[in-house]
């Protein structure tokens, strides 16, 4: 809870500092979004809503947004524990503040945090746990949360088109660990004790966005990071946009990631974005993701395998100028490597192969 | 070879990045299909998928995962 009350408050007092003596929402310079994404399986069910607010005063940008989801999990035991449904739900809060210097120069700042569980995968592996464990005096439920800063500088080289930033943040996470039972041979007793469940990541992102020609942007990110008691990860996407005629615009992505001893991700997406006039346009993505399965850095083993995934989706976007609504429906599949001879079988029906209907409803309004 | 995998996509960009083109104003730079830091009715894609694709650069820097 903690975590999540120091950006809440400084939400609350940021815009009260500011709208001192100022008309609160200055004509044409505030913009209000709400979506809602949503995941559907047989067993697992998502849906994640967003209120986000921005506000140009002069030369600082404000944004911010709170967030809710909702999780369903049917936890389906492959030995001793039993078949539970658990529905959980986390908050989130984040807020950004960008103040321009001069055409040239930009500093940013954000502040995001959040309060309960996040993903499926930890409602499913405390739901173990707390099976398991949860009549030993020593056992504490899990309590997931976040908090994480940043703070950057972003150099427009070409005002208007084309920029470099750099961004350094630090997030601090509360995740559930795993739990272990460990005998005593000399005195016979057992304990019970538990993983890590805090961890620090330091991490530097740098952005290149450039304008290509009159009608290609292009964006390259790098971003570095170390979790404490992990190796650095290194992560890189590029990013194309292609207007093919004044209609048509082609958007390709591709990216990597690496992080010692045996991490390898690679992804790669296509969408295709067609104006049926100047109110309606249709989308059509693909994308393809696939990674060697998570570094597992203790004697637990809860580490998800080896996973490749792959989503299509198909979009319509209606706008007025000052109001858009987007609605799009489509298919994510993700499939694991067996977990079967290995540490982690016992969440075998966790990281089983899922086919989810993904949808989502975005409505974005400028006044 | 993973090395090689992951600088494919830097060779392919930074070309394009590198090639000097018109910088001024073009109504196709400015439609929102062709920014990155989409969001809202802007941003077509599920943000849900980052609780498994965890070595995307764009997923959450939170760090349960990986």
């Amino acid at each position: 809870m903690k975590y999540f009350l120091r950006p809440v408050i400084l939400a609350v007092l940021t815009p009260t500092i500011f709208a001192q003596s100022h008309d609160l929402f200055p004509r044409g310079a505030n913009r209000l979004d709400f979506e809602t994404d949503g995941l559907f399986s047989g067993d697992i069910d998502v849906i994640s809503s967003k209120l986000g607010f921005e506000q140009v005063r002069g030369s600082w940008n404000f944004s911010g947004s709170v967030g809710q989801t909702h999780h369903r999990v049917e936890y389906t035991p492959t030995f001793v524990t039993s078949a539970a449904t658990r529905r959980e739900g986390a908050q989130s809060f984040d807020l950004q503040i960008e103040k321009t210097i001069n055409p040239y120069l930009t500093l940013t700042g954000s502040l995001a945090s959040s309060q309960g569980y996040t993903d499926h995968r930890s409602i499913w592996i405390s739901e173990y746990y707390d099976q398991l464990n949860g009549l030993n005096p020593a056992y504490r439920e899990a309590d997931p949360e976040s908090f994480s800063g940043s703070l950057g500088l972003q150099w427009n080289y070409d005002p208007g088109n084309s920029f470099v930033s750099v961004t350094f943040s630090q997030a601090d996470t509360v995740i559930v660990p795993g739990w272990e039972t460990e005998f005593d041979e000399m005195t016979g007793d057992s304990f019970l004790f538990s993983t890590n469940d805090t961890l620090r990541t330091f991490s530097g992102t740098a952005i290149w966005n450039a304008v290509v020609n009159s009608r290609m942007r292009a964006q390259q990110t790098l971003r570095i990071g170390r979790t404490q008691s992990r190796k650095i990860r290194t992560r890189f996407q590029s990013e194309l946009s292609y207007a093919v005629t004044n209609d048509l615009t082609v958007r390709l992505q591709l990216g990597g990631a690496h992080e010692d001893p045996s991490f390898i991700a690679r992804y790669g997406g296509l969408g295709v974005v067609y104006e049926l006039n100047p109110q309606w346009q249709v989308s059509l993505n693909y994308r393809y993701y696939e990674d060697t399965g998570e570094v597992n850095t203790s004697n637990f083993n809860t580490s998800a395998p080896a996973i490749a995934t792959r989503e299509i989706s198909a979009g319509l976007r209606w706008s007025n100028g000052n109001t858009s609504v987007l609605g799009s429906v489509g298919y994510y599949g993700i499939d694991y490597e067996s977990v079967a001879g290995t540490g982690n079988v016992f969440f075998s029906r966790l990281y089983q192969d899922r086919d989810f209907t993904a949808v989502r409803l975005a409505v974005s309004h400028k006044f | 070879m993973n090395t090689l995998i992951l600088l494919l996509p830097v060779a392919a960009l930074l070309t394009a990045s590198c090639s000097s083109g018109e910088s001024g104003f073009h109504a196709n730079l400015n439609k929102n299909a062709m920014t990155f830091n989409q969001k809202g009715a802007d941003f077509g894609e599920c943000g849900l998928v980052s609780q498994f694709e965890k070595g995307r650069a764009s997923a959450s820097q939170a760090a349960g995962g990986g």
